[in-house]
């Protein structure tokens, strides 16, 4: 995954798309989907951010002849990420089995061990969407993604200090409350 | 785990996103690069991977990245959504652009939007009056301030100059009006009740039809208007777009949709005629809102909310002028969904029904309609 952002490399690759070269919007596509899936997790259960991103990626490419901007492709398909995501939770959805069910976990792929760091790392998700919303983004994109402070900023058009400040506030509330959590 | 200094006092405020709305702008001083923030461990680390790794930080990148994507692009799915502004639409556009064109040639080479001196006509079937100053008379022209009415057994089709031309169906009574009374119009008759079909080409607001519930402008089109004997109106679009308009409200009905309107209240929002009843009836029911003659109905809104069909941002599109500031920002959100803004298009511009605003979005899938 790339996540250098360039954004005036985007607007080639923008026009290829819209001329239906799959090539470029691949390319677009590993650009951009780290931050793309950072803002679905933030917000929705990560099995649905999974399917999600195929559904923004798909209503970009349909969709491309709407974007203006062509050098600002990912802060729009951070947008289209942010409205599935909203969409997505105004639909009635079950609530998933917790994974810390045997039943559940023997349905799960690979060694009972991942299931258990699915599980922690949900826990840990859960607090972080509860914290408020520039501060989850950010830290997910920084956390889940593995994106660094600058890369983040390029990615949503935010400044550095703002990047710089929600990464650091998030941090500590996010301590605080999984200290409370009896996080080790 | 250390419980780590604030990085800022205070509490968090608004702050400097560049994006379209206020999700991210939590700002304040911003902590330094090197600022001690977990108890002597350096932010570096959280900033940019600089400094020296923080404990908290690194195990939470190695819980948490069990959760990091890797999958891949299911290119499947694009093969089965062709971009949108297809071969179709765009040849759409063009014919119409040319019928367009062709049509504001001929009505330049006709003498431009001089007043007319009366419209010729012909019967279609039964005995159409035409009711002057005079009294009832026959005949197969129609002057100004005369109406032609036709009765049950009656219809007849009037030339509008070289622009096109409109029939008159049983039941129907028009009236031709002084055009220099209305801006831009050329030609501005009166439908005072029954239907008309009017069949147009001409440059936009040229050809206007008031009614007792508003005026229908015109913008190059095939439309159909019925007034019944309340004077409620209803206008359906086969070709091209009509404006809709009153002191009150303007609306756009494009070619597949249609809008009703009752006098002395806002126009309704335009409907594509292929919705489902439940859906108009929603439409309807919110409708009823805008001049406070009903509260706002809040299954009828959901209902409206629900669709799931992006053309149907024609509907919510129009629904932005709500005056209830509640119903806009609902609006806002599930259009957003379904078009998401451009940049630069700020959900509080649209709340405060900011025009730009409104018509940059509208650029963004109107073109579709």
């Amino acid at each position: 995954m790339d996540t250098a952002h360039h954004g005036s490399e985007d607007g080639p690759l923008v026009a290829r798309s819209r001329a239906g070269e799959r090539p470029a919007f691949r390319a677009l596509y590993e650009r951009h989907v780290g931050a793309v899936h950072g803002v679905l997790v933030s917000r929705v259960a990560p099995q649905d951010a999974d399917d999600l991103v195929q559904d923004v990626f798909v209503a970009a490419w349909r969709g491309l002849s709407s974007l203006r901007d062509d050098d600002h492709v990912g802060a729009w398909l951070m947008g289209i990420a942010r409205n599935l995501a909203r969409r997505h939770h105004a639909r009635a959805r079950p609530t998933p089995l917790p994974l810390a069910d045997p039943a559940v976990e023997a349905l799960v792929d690979g060694p009972a061990g991942r299931a258990a760091d699915e599980h922690a790392a949900g826990e840990i998700l859960d607090q972080i969407r509860a914290l408020p919303e520039a501060y989850r983004e950010t830290l997910v994109l920084r956390l889940v993604e593995g994106l660094t402070g600058p890369e983040i900023a390029a990615a949503t058009g935010l400044t550095h200090g703002s990047v710089r400040v929600n990464l650091s506030r998030g941090m500590k509330l996010l301590r605080d409350v999984l200290r409370k959590e009896g996080w080790p | 785990m250390t419980a780590p200094h604030p990085p800022a006092a205070g509490a968090p405020d608004r702050g400097d996103a560049s994006g379209d709305d206020d999700r991210h702008a939590i700002q304040g001083p911003p902590p330094s690069a090197g600022a001690a923030g977990n108890g002597g461990s350096d932010e570096g680390y959280l900033w940019d991977r600089s400094g020296p790794p923080d404990p908290d930080v690194v195990a939470l990148e190695r819980s948490l990245g069990v959760h990091r994507w890797a999958g891949t692009l299911d290119e499947s799915r694009l093969a089965d959504a062709a971009p949108e502004r297809s071969l179709r639409i765009l040849a759409w556009r063009l014919a119409a652009s040319v019928l367009l064109a062709g049509g504001a040639a001929a009505w330049w080479f006709a003498g431009g939007a001089g007043v007319p001196v009366g419209y010729a006509f012909e019967v279609l079937g039964g005995s159409p009056l035409v009711q002057g100053a005079a009294g009832p008379r026959k005949g197969d022209r129609l002057l100004p301030g005369e109406r032609l009415v036709c009765d049950d057994a009656a219809s007849a089709r009037v030339t509008i100059g070289d622009i096109g031309s409109i029939v008159l169906e049983p039941g129907t009574a028009l009236r031709v009006d002084d055009p220099a009374a209305v801006a831009d119009a050329g030609h501005l008759l009166y439908l005072e009740r029954g239907t008309l079909q009017a069949t147009i080409l001409a440059p936009p607001r040229v050809f206007q039809v008031g009614t007792p519930a508003g005026m229908a402008v015109d913008l190059g089109c095939v439309y159909s208007a019925t007034v019944d004997e309340g004077g409620a109106t209803r206008l359906r679009v086969t070709f091209g777009q009509v404006a809709f308009e009153t002191g009150r409200r303007h609306v756009i009905v494009p070619h597949g949709a249609s809008i009703g309107a009752v006098p002395g209240r806002s126009p309704g929002t335009p409907v594509w005629d292929d919705s489902p009843q439940r859906y108009r009836d929603g439409v309807g029911k919110l409708d009823m809102s805008y001049d406070r003659i009903a509260p706002v109905s809040e299954p009828a809104l959901a209902q409206v909310l629900a669709t799931e069909r992006r053309k149907d941002s024609l509907t919510l599109w129009h629904l932005l002028d709500h005056p209830d500031r509640s119903v806009r920002a609902r609006v806002f959100d599930r259009l957003a969904e379904l078009v998401p803004a451009p940049e630069g298009v700020t959900r509080q511009a649209c709340l405060d029904a900011e025009p730009a605003s409104l018509a940059r979005w509208k650029d963004e899938f109107d073109w579709a309609w």
